[in-house]
């Protein structure tokens, strides 16, 4: 797989693409070796992790959340750290402390790295923490960086957080701040198995052997696919609507609808733009094409814009859903 | 809008914009490469291709993946069919045209709805008599002010009636007309000089009783209490001293004179004791020939008094020359109040004829009103007795009382069974109010009701309940619409 010549060269570009889905198919199944079902949420996942963006797991308890980002951990040979977020949860807990070491007969004050200091971290249940502990992942999930002491340490790349939340249980809870809803790539609702899922869970989780997941790729497979995304073409007819989609979840903009002006009272960012482009481009060289077409967009606008579209209080009192109003958007935009 | 006829006019107004944006729109939707591809995109299900592939061979990126990207969708299309693509027409705008012209064609057909066609001709209706009305007027009070003097012009220009009359013309609001005939009539009814009239009549009717009372029959008293105020002043100057016009009759001429001229200021005395008397009785009446009267009355009593005074000393061969001077400067100054008095009485006949011509000009009035308000029509001819001044002073009859000044008529009957007889119309002031006459029958008055209910904005419903309601309460009450006892009258 060779990013840069994707540009100059048919022939190494068609290999560089063919690569990629080789790759990503490899994970997906490697990972559907212990995920049963759940196809379109392995694949955001995926894509996410590939665009180098965090994704925000939601479902009640027991769906798979942490046992996706732990099989998906183990297929992609990356350091792993779990973080369980309860309310006593201090930020020093996570990102380190500097600790008094006896160096040579004198005492110095060194830095030991918290639990951040993986590739893949997983914020089990992050919306338990406290917001002054959920703030401290700010400047790790954007610069990819801890400072402590005035002092800042560089995690190793790729770095993901991969957090989940249950929707239910809200007693005890601190919702997440726009702010850093707004740092996650994809918010991704994971549901209920249908029958036939439940009985594969059951054959592939309670018998005598466990399936054994086994390492695909690795963090450097993972920039390099991450480099090959970003040179998937869009036209300017693609990127103007989604543009335009972006801005039509803004309630003063001119392509909003009647549910947006009515239900929303903060649209999406221009961070979402980046994420939807992002994930467009992955999913259409999955889709086995060579540009991003306004399906891509559509597929992707959702997950991407769902936890960035903040619904006023009459939308949250109507019941209003930010998916519905999305996929409104996605039709009358197109 | 509901209801109405859309007018030709309007119609092609409408179509000629909608035919001038049809054709933009046409040209604005002509086929362009970008638009062909993406339809092709559409029908072959291409995802975009052909689109993403034509703007990046406008944007000259042609090599690597973009190079990959077109073979990718020129293998797509050649798979297709190219001539299974079909651009439809624009149907869906060809048929919204077609049907908007539909529409407007099946509007054109359409005549006004009933309401419509009524409220229109009643809107003609009230134009047609408001002008009508307005004509009338104009010319009734071009011809009183032909008749009238400088001075009462200027009475009936102060009160602005001539410049209200002269502003009206025709509109399409009855109520709003109704409303300034009711304001030039108020104005005409409150003219101050109606009120010094009817102060001054009422004084020297007073003042005919009151000789009347002490047996003075003459025929001062008789026209004093009839009201002939010309035949009473002339009645008056026949009493007249005549001390300095006639100079064998002044006090110094010779014995004979004086005591001929003492005995006629003796008479003139006893005549204008009445006068004092009802200028008593009177005491705050504010009438100007109540004053004269007194005066008058006092220097009759003056004069008689010096000249007796001035008899019995010339008798006893004692009278000086200064006092018969002074006797006959008495007297004249007794003429001079006589004759004041006399020309107030002329002066009150005249402006009673004014008062008659204006109250004509009242009825007329009336009239436009009724007329205006669609509930009786206006005599053919102008001098037919309704628009129109006839003249006052040649056909009425001068042993009539002069109008306003009549007998009262009381009315009895029970309080409250009776219809309305006061129809008020609310003048820009809020004052006007129009008096219709209490002869009113019921035919009449159930035609104003249903004429109110009709002009305004009742809603069907309410609108039956009210005249139902009308209708009961007067067919229930015979008494109302029998001559007797509401219409009888008692002096």
């Amino acid at each position: 797989m060779n990013p840069k010549d994707l540009l100059a060269d048919s022939a190494e570009a068609r290999r560089t693409v063919e690569a990629f889905v080789a790759t990503f198919q490899a994970i997906r199944d490697e990972v559907g070796k212990f995920i049963v079902g759940q196809d379109e949420i392995v694949e955001n996942v995926l894509i996410a992790v590939i665009a180098g963006g965090h994704v925000l797991l939601e479902g009640v308890p027991g769906l798979g959340k942490t046992a996706l980002v732990t099989t998906l951990a183990r297929a992609l040979d990356l350091q792993f750290g779990r973080v369980q977020f309860t309310p006593d949860l201090l930020p020093a807990d996570l990102l380190g402390t500097g600790v008094l070491m006896e160096v040579d007969g004198r005492r110095v004050l060194e830095f030991q790295p918290g639990p951040v200091f993986v590739n893949i971290l997983l914020a089990d249940e992050i919306n338990r923490a406290t917001p002054k502990t959920q703030s401290a992942l700010l400047e790790v999930m954007q610069e990819k960086t801890v400072t402590v002491a005035r002092r800042q340490h560089r995690l190793d790349l790729p770095f993901f957080v991969l957090a989940t939340q249950n929707p239910i249980e809200m007693d005890g809870t601190y919702s997440l701040p726009e702010a850093q809803l707004d740092r996650f790539f994809f918010k991704l609702t994971v549901t209920l198995p249908d029958h036939g899922q439940f009985a594969e869970i059951l054959r592939r989780t309670c018998g005598t052997t466990l399936p054994d997941v086994r390492p695909v790729a690795d963090g450097a497979t993972l920039l390099q696919m991450g480099e090959v995304v970003r040179q998937v073409p869009i036209d300017a007819s693609v990127q103007d609507y989604l543009i335009r989609l972006v801005r039509a979840t803004h309630p003063g903009s001119d392509d909003s609808g009647e549910g947006v002006r009515r239900y929303v009272r903060y649209g999406a960012s221009p961070r979402a733009a980046q994420a939807i482009l992002t994930a467009a481009r992955a999913r259409a060289l999955l889709q086995g094409r060579y540009h991003v077409a306004r399906q891509d967009v559509q597929a992707v606008a959702a997950p991407a814009m769902r936890h960035r579209v903040i619904l006023s209080f009459e939308g949250e009192a109507e019941g209003i859903r930010t998916d519905d109003l999305i996929g409104d958007l996605c039709r009358t935009l197109e | 809008m509901a209801g109405h006829h859309p007018p030709a006019a309007w119609v092609a107004a409408g179509g000629a914009p909608g035919a001038a944006g049809g054709l933009i729109l046409a040209f604005r939707r002509r086929v362009t490469h970008e638009a062909a591809a993406a339809v092709a995109d559409r029908f072959f299900d291409l995802a975009d291709g052909l689109t993403s592939a034509l703007g990046f061979e406008r944007d000259r990126r042609l090599g690597g993946i973009y190079r990959l990207q077109a073979a990718h969708t020129g293998a797509g299309i050649a798979a297709q069919n190219p001539d299974a693509v079909r651009r439809p027409p624009p149907w869906r705008v060809a048929i919204l045209a077609v049907v908007l012209l539909g529409a407007a064609g099946f509007l054109g057909t359409f005549a006004d709805s009933p309401a419509v066609a009524a409220r229109g001709r009643q809107r003609q209706d009230t134009l047609l008599r408001t002008e009508t009305a307005a004509e009338r007027l104009k010319a009734a009070v071009r011809e009183l002010a032909q008749t009238l003097t400088d001075e009462q012009r200027e009475a009936l220009d102060r009160a602005g009636i001539r410049r209200m009359i002269d502003e009206l013309g025709p509109v399409e609001d009855a109520r709003e007309a109704l409303r300034a005939l009711a304001e030039i009539e108020r104005r005409a009814r409150d003219l101050p000089v109606r009120q010094q009239v009817a102060n001054d009549a009422r004084y020297l009717e007073q003042a005919g009783r009151e000789m009347q009372r002490r047996r003075q029959d003459t025929p001062l008293a008789r026209a004093l209490v009839e009201g002939r105020h010309a035949d009473a002043a002339k009645a008056l100057a026949r009493q007249k001293l005549d001390a300095g016009e006639h100079p064998e009759s002044q006090p110094a001429a010779s014995p004979d004179a004086l005591g001929e001229l003492s005995d006629r200021a003796g008479r003139l005395r006893q005549a204008t004791e009445g006068m004092k008397a009802a200028s008593q009785r009177l005491a705050d009446l504010d009438s100007q020939a109540r004053e004269l009267g007194e005066q008058l009355a006092d220097a009759a009593e003056a004069t008689s008094s010096q000249l007796a005074e001035l008899q019995r000393n010339c008798e006893g061969g004692a009278c000086s020359e200064a006092e018969r001077a002074r006797a006959d400067e008495q007297a004249a100054d007794c003429d001079a109040r006589l004759a004041a008095l006399g020309d107030a009485m002329e002066g009150l006949e005249s402006r009673s004829r004014f008062l008659a011509k204006l109250d004509d000009l009242m009825k007329d009035l009336n009239r436009c009103q009724g007329y205006v308000a669609g509930q009786c029509d206006l005599p053919e001819g102008r001098n037919a007795r309704g628009i129109g001044s006839g003249d006052h002073g040649q056909t009425a009859d001068r042993t009539d009382p002069p109008d306003g000044r009549g007998e009262q008529a009381q009315l009895t009957g029970r309080h409250g069974s009776g219809p309305s007889l006061v129809a008020v119309v609310d003048a820009p002031t809020g004052e006007g109010v129009r008096r219709v006459s209490s002869q009113g029958r019921r035919e009449q008055f159930r035609r104003q009701v249903e004429s109110i209910i009709r002009r305004e904005d009742v809603p069907p419903s309410l609108k039956t309940g009210v005249k139902l309601y009308f209708e009961r309460i007067h067919d229930a009450a015979p008494a109302v619409d029998s001559p007797s006892p509401a219409g009888q009258e008692h002096p």
